[in-house]
């Protein structure tokens, strides 16, 4: 018994000793660099280069405005979010990075004008050669995952969805990576149709690459494909759904209308991906939505917020079928901007305690339960039924 | 006015003492010291509470952070000492309530040795002799040194510190005996064989070191610990007791505020005087309770001339220990079809740890691995039909300094995938066909919550010269400064970390009545 107490002497003096023979040592965190790197938060980048992908599509090729600053490594796939400020309003949408994840050299977007929208249409008409943007870091989980997707892929993408796949086809091509892939691709027309060259060029390179365009309002000279990616189509392009993995980017709609074709075909649902596609055009056609609520009913939120060591507060009016965080960055004086990166309800990075009120998310989204048991929400899926009370000061 | 430490414009409050971070061992002391009727700030970087008590949304599924078997729970009759403190704060029996986990731990080999060890002493014990009846002499000689511990234990919390050593010595000798020797070496005393000491050991993982370096009294509190209060799991995951213990906090008059990284503590003569933010403001204090590492405390958030050298020195001996490498998975199926029938399960390759301990060093395909299925206690943890297993192990964080950025997502990929590979191999041959969702998380990524020091989830190691009773205490570089967190007291784990906040809590209290700042 005496020599494990002696051996407890001897640690304690051995303890004594490391420390007492412990040079001073300087601080040095190896981790800082790698975690830069791959996580830097925000990022700064200037526009080098625009160029037309179709009549309604750019494509900018934007590189590191800051000289000792490499761009952070993506998964093809991912999307950065893209901060603007538009008459005094600070906002940021996602946007596909469209560019091979093999080179950092830069990164190019391809964003479509639409027409009715904030961000896309200010992008479209006034970014030039030599802008400076901050972006998020690369974000997002659509990208392949060798953990379960197996080797057999189906690529689904509608109009400017086609973005993500284009990285992700590009990946596969250059690194000659073992994978079968399908890639049906709808567009309206066949002026719709990004990067056709490219995707016909790699479809006569690489034999495990397929690509069939389904155009929904062909012209009348239009050889290939027509109508909706139906269950047919699909099962003609693929064969069989057995062992298979669907990859699925475009708009609601066309969610709505391949959810049921998947269905049909049997697909089971953990082998489906759906990207996130940003707020649904029109909030009162999800599944879930309270039909007594006007669409144009106004409601009044509260906000209390910190400037510097003071809380203050405002009020402001804001539509039902607007996401709260659209309401609340138009709210200049409130120059308070709510970090945000999905806008799809799926990043977290936006949350924010809501002191009183009900708001409207749709089903698909999943919040976290203990946020929900302590009234926390995510303002850009969140669409205000009644009056709102915001806590900004703990945020 | 000029004030040469910091902007006086800043200056957003003032109060007597700020916690900074709310990590398990900040929210303990914090919550300690509103008991005790103290005004606190916390201070939390993060936008959510908890540290590492997290939970995060992949899909439809909601990943549990970290938490495995929380122990020191007990029940009604038998409560531990996490469950007295929370129910002091009010949390349970209202705000919060546990699961009970039925089993102790499953532990598979890959030769197919396969058994479930249970909870309780007697049990437990019992079941050992079943095994390996022919150790049944050291197996009831080792139990019964558990219990000897247990009691020793109990004897110096009842004292509340204050204790004579020599009366330790002579009523619980054994309590001495295992603080300086390692487990393999109390082993040694008991057993031999391989097959028996490598399933006892199989929790070696939680506190992250091979039997042949670890601190016998840290494994075998940690031991005895669960085997007599049991081990629990709180309903709404470990985000969950993190949010009610915040939320009794505020009802206690303390202040909570998010997004806030501290980016210094500001020292004036020699003593605590505030911190300041990274975005300028300044909160002044007159004591201050740190949950970021202590590396990191003193020598990037203090001016470096206040430290003394004997500190650093002291902070930088003991080993850093490792961090963890995660792959969070959901499966669209019940864990009933699947054949996943434990909560916590030990998947080993060989049994020799010593094999498993050195798989920590390589960017390789583990060797020793937790698979943590949580649907057996807590059905709703995932939508109906569906299963969420955790699996996990360790790895050193400095590992990971040399990754090129270009080939991070690939070496965690084939990590993550060995990982399911294992799994597919022994307890669940089904797995890849029935994954809807899978998520790895690496030791950067710790790092990247934590800033922990190498991304270290343990803090530094306990080996012999590390164990609870050396290691680093709660009193910090200079005066009115504090330490809590795994790096500190008792080391790693939920309970030993919000109970060690306590302990600094009471330091604080201590010197504040003698007046020592």
């Amino acid at each position: 018994m005496m020599e494990d107490i002696k051996k407890y002497q001897k640690a304690e003096k051995l303890k004594k000793q490391r420390e007492e023979t412990q040079a001073i040592p300087w601080y040095y965190d190896g981790l800082e660099n790698l975690c830069d790197r791959i996580h830097p938060g925000s990022q700064l980048l200037k526009i080098t280069d625009i160029k037309a992908l179709s009549h309604d599509t750019k494509l900018f090729r934007l590189i590191s405005a800051k000289k000792n600053k490499p761009l952070a490594p993506f998964r093809a796939g991912q999307y950065i979010g893209l901060i603007v400020e538009i008459n005094g309003v600070r906002t940021s949408r996602p946007y596909s990075i469209v560019s091979s994840p093999n080179q950092l050299a830069y990164y190019e977007l391809g964003i479509r004008k639409k027409e009715d929208g904030f961000v896309s249409p200010y992008f479209f008409e006034n970014a030039k050669v030599g802008d400076i943007f901050e972006v998020t870091e690369p974000l997002g989980n659509l990208s392949y995952n060798s953990m379960f997707h197996g080797k057999d892929l189906v690529y689904i993408a509608g109009g400017c969805g086609i973005t993500p796949f284009i990285s992700m086809l590009r990946d596969i091509s250059e690194r000659a990576i073992p994978l079968n892939v399908s890639l049906i691709y709808g567009c309206l027309t066949e002026k719709d149709i990004l990067f056709r060259d490219e995707l016909e060029d790699m479809q006569k390179r690489r034999s495990n690459i397929k690509t069939n365009f389904i155009l929904s309002e062909p012209e009348s000279d239009w050889k290939g494909e027509c109508g909706f990616i139906t269950r047919d189509k699909i099962l003609n392009e693929i064969g069989s759904i057995k062992d298979k993995y669907f990859y699925i980017v475009g708009n609601l709609p066309m969610y709505q209308f391949i959810k049921e074709e998947m269905k049909e075909l049997g697909v089971s649902k953990h082998r489906i991906y759906y990207e996130a596609f940003g707020v649904p055009d029109d909030i009162t056609q999800v599944m879930g939505w309270p039909t007594e609520i006007n669409s144009s009913k106004k409601v009044n939120i509260s906000i209390k917020f910190r400037k510097y060591s003071k809380t203050e507060k405002i009020e402001f009016e804001a539509y039902c079928t607007e996401p709260l965080i659209n309401s609340l960055e138009r709210t200049k004086n409130l120059a308070l901007y709510v970090n945000n990166g999905c806008r799809s309800g799926e990043c977290a990075l936006c949350r924010t305690k809501m002191i009183s009120g009900k708001v409207f998310v749709p089903p698909e989204v999943t919040i976290r339960e203990v946020d929900k048991d302590f009234g926390f929400i995510h303002p850009c899926i969140s669409y205000p039924l009644t009056d709102i009370h915001l806590d900004l000061t703990l945020t | 006015m000029v004030n040469s430490v910091y902007d006086e414009n800043r200056v957003i409050s003032t109060s007597p003492v700020i916690v900074i971070g709310a990590g398990l061992g900040g929210l303990g002391a914090a919550c300690q010291l509103v008991l005790r009727g103290e005004t606190v700030l916390l201070l939390e970087k993060h936008n959510v509470p908890g540290g590492f008590a997290t939970s995060f949304v992949r899909g439809r599924f909601e990943f549990e952070g970290a938490l495995h078997e929380l122990s020191d729970i007990g029940t009604q009759d038998n409560k531990g000492s996490l469950y007295r403190f929370l129910e002091r704060l009010g949390v349970v029996p209202n705000k919060l309530r546990f699961k009970h986990i039925p089993e102790f731990y499953r532990s598979v080999y890959l030769d197919g040795f396969d058994v479930t060890m249970p909870l309780g002493v007697d049990e437990y014990r019992e079941k050992l002799i079943e095994l390996f009846p022919a150790e049944k002499k050291g197996i009831e000689e080792f139990m019964e040194m558990c219990g000897a511990v247990l009691k020793g234990i109990k004897y110096i919390a009842s004292k509340g510190g204050k204790f004579k050593p020599q009366e330790v010595l002579k009523e619980h000798p054994w309590l001495p005996r295992i603080s300086g020797i390692t487990l393999s070496e109390l082993y040694n005393k008991f057993f031999t064989d391989k097959k028996l000491i490598s399933l006892i050991s199989q929790l070696w993982g939680y506190l992250g070191l091979p039997p042949e370096r670890i601190n016998a009294y840290a494994f075998i509190a940690m031991l005895i610990f669960y085997l007599n209060w049991g081990a629990a799991f709180p309903l709404g995951r470990s985000h969950s007791l993190v949010n009610a213990m915040v939320e009794a906090f505020e009802k206690l008059g303390g202040e909570i505020r998010y997004n806030a990284l501290v980016n210094r503590i500001l020292v004036e003569n020699n003593k605590v005087c505030g911190v300041e933010l990274l975005n300028g403001d300044v909160y002044k204090c007159k004591a201050v309770i740190s949950n970021v590492n202590p590396i990191c405390t003193a020598m990037k958030m203090l001016p470096p001339e206040v430290v003394p050298d004997e500190y650093k020195k002291k902070i930088y001996a003991p080993e850093i220990g490792p961090s963890g490498f995660s792959v969070y998975i959901g499966l669209n199926r019940s864990y009933k079809d699947l054949g996943l029938t434990a909560h916590e399960t030990f998947i080993n390759e060989k049994y020799d740890i010593n094999v498993a301990f050195e798989m920590f060093n390589k960017l390789e395909a583990p060797k020793y691995i937790v698979a943590a299925c949580y649907n057996h206690i807590y059905e709703d943890i995932s939508p109906p039909g569906t299963t969420q297993l955790v699996l996990t192990t360790l790895q050193m964080g400095k590992l990971w300094q040399s990754v090129p950025p270009d080939q991070y997502f690939h070496i965690k990929d084939e990590i993550a995938n060995s990982m399911v590979t294992l799994v597919e191999n022994t307890i669940c041959p089904e797995i890849r066909e029935n994954i809807e969702v899978a998520v790895a998380a690496t030791p950067l990524t710790y790092y990247r919550y934590s800033k922990n020091i190498e991304g270290a989830i343990y803090g530094t190691t306990q080996d012999v010269t590390n164990g609870p009773l050396l290691r680093l205490k709660s009193r910090g570089a200079i005066s009115g400064l504090y330490q809590v967190g795994a790096w500190t007291n008792f080391g790693g784990g939920f309970s030993s970390t919000i109970l060690g906040g306590r302990i600094a809590s009471g330091m604080y209290l201590k010197d504040k009545i003698e007046g020592r700042w």
